[in-house]
């Protein structure tokens, strides 16, 4: 058994990391799992949250608001919505992007799809954020 | 003959053409690499998706399925078309082999007595479109090109899905130019509601996973999710194939242009020429009357 398999992020508008790991912790619909070589095939709807690649302190960290993984033996590929890798996280653009989503959700009225998507990205920024403190906390340590 | 003034004129015209031809060239050649990069990108994603989605299909019943995969009825009595052309003309044959498609495919429909009903992606294909169609365009989607984003496919997605609810149609085609390179576009026609059967021979995945959640929750999810996808394909898609399909057609003015300036500057010399000639000759015979 290798101890690395082939790990791809892709979304729709590029192939974000494609790389041979070790290890990958994913945020799955029904709670983080970790994904090792030989991993039985799985397709799991992701929730949003904090994708790790990696482990200890050379893990990288992105923000993923959903998406999809399909794992297998030997090569795992996360379908992402919208991701942002740690270290690209902008947090002022980020907070404005917040504020928005809070100021248009608040203007939606009678539409349920629409103001959910509102909160989504209210709540992505949110994850940012977060892991924007965890990448802080990691360079100054 | 023309006079040597009216070719001076058509002259200095053409060179006009031809400068605007070689700029709007250069402009297409430039958004063609950043679009083509584009697509190309895309490309892994909705391969794999849509992968993903034969995958989970198969693992469900068609009869219970979800209408957006199974389909509401086995005939196809009302269709919708999504048709993908560009926001601005002067790319050749791009907008108009698209138009032309969809013409002979909604005029088939009806023959066969299916409800047709489009969707305009692109000002052009409205704009001709709309001649003949109007009272069955129910979409348009303008200045989608300025804004190639996922979270535009996924607003023209909703208003899709939208109608698919309300109207109840059976099925739902994209014509879109799928990108081959800077000279080639290929017509392509994508079924993406209901989602077409499993193509054989195509890869599929090594062992039937498990899935979290249900196989009917995720394609609950993943369905609509889907339809966006394959819309921002056709776009990016499209978006590549405009600015290839526009950089030759430019190239081909230019080289008209120079052509014809070619052969004006033949006729302007032979006139001025023939003018100077007669001229010289009235000089002539002019002097040689005097001395007799």
């Amino acid at each position: 058994m290798s101890v690395i398999f082939q790990f791809d992020l892709i979304t729709p508008e590029k192939l974000v990391y494609s790389h041979q790991e070790q290890m990958v912790t994913v945020p799955g619909a029904e709670g983080y799992f970790g994904v090792l070589p030989g991993h039985a095939p799985l397709i799991s709807m992701l929730a949003m949250g904090v994708l790790t690649v990696g482990f200890g302190n050379d893990a990288t960290r992105y923000a993923i608001a959903g998406g999809y993984a399909e794992v297998l033996p030997d090569h795992t590929t996360i379908l992402a919505d919208r991701v942002i890798c740690w270290d690209a996280i902008d947090p002022e653009a980020v907070a404005a992007e917040k504020q928005e989503a809070v100021e248009q959700g608040l203007a939606v009225v009678d539409d349920k799809a629409h103001s959910h998507y509102w909160q989504e990205r209210q709540a992505f920024a949110d994850v940012c954020l977060s892991v924007h403190k965890q990448y802080l906390a990691r360079s100054s340590s | 003959m023309a006079s040597l003034k009216a070719l001076r004129q058509r002259i200095r015209s053409v060179t006009n053409t031809r400068q605007i031809t070689k700029a709007m060239k250069m402009v297409a050649a430039a958004k063609l690499r950043r679009s083509q990069d584009r697509a190309l990108a895309n490309r892994p994603y909705s391969t794999q998706m849509g992968q993903m989605v034969q995958a989970l299909a198969a693992r469900v019943d068609k009869a219970s399925a979800p209408p957006l995969l199974g389909g509401r009825s086995a005939t196809q009595k009302r269709v919708r078309l999504v048709v993908f052309t560009a926001d601005r003309g002067l790319c050749g044959s791009f907008n108009s082999s698209a138009i032309r498609a969809v013409r002979s495919r909604v005029a088939e429909l009806q023959a066969a007595g299916a409800e047709v009903t489009l969707t305009c992606v692109g000002r052009k294909g409205n704009d001709v479109l709309k001649r003949q169609f109007e009272e069955i365009i129910r979409r348009v989607h303008i200045g989608v090109g300025r804004n190639l984003t996922f979270a535009k496919a996924e607003e023209i997605a909703r208003h899709l899905l939208h109608d698919f609810d309300q109207e109840g149609f059976d099925a739902c085609f994209i014509v879109y130019n799928a990108f081959v390179s800077a000279m080639t576009q290929t017509l392509t026609w994508r079924q993406i509601i209901p989602v077409p059967e499993q193509e054989e021979g195509a890869p599929t995945l090594a062992s039937p996973p498990t899935c979290e959640p249900e196989e009917e929750e995720i394609l609950a999810r993943l369905l609509p999710h889907n339809v966006a996808v394959q819309i921002f394909r056709a776009m990016v898609e499209s978006d590549a194939s405009e600015n290839g399909a526009r950089m030759t057609a430019m190239d081909n003015a230019v080289r008209n242009a120079g052509g014809m300036l070619r052969r004006l500057r033949i006729t302007y010399n032979r006139t001025r020429q023939a003018a100077i000639t007669t001229e010289l000759m009235e000089i002539i015979s002019g002097s040689e009357s005097l001395k007799g």
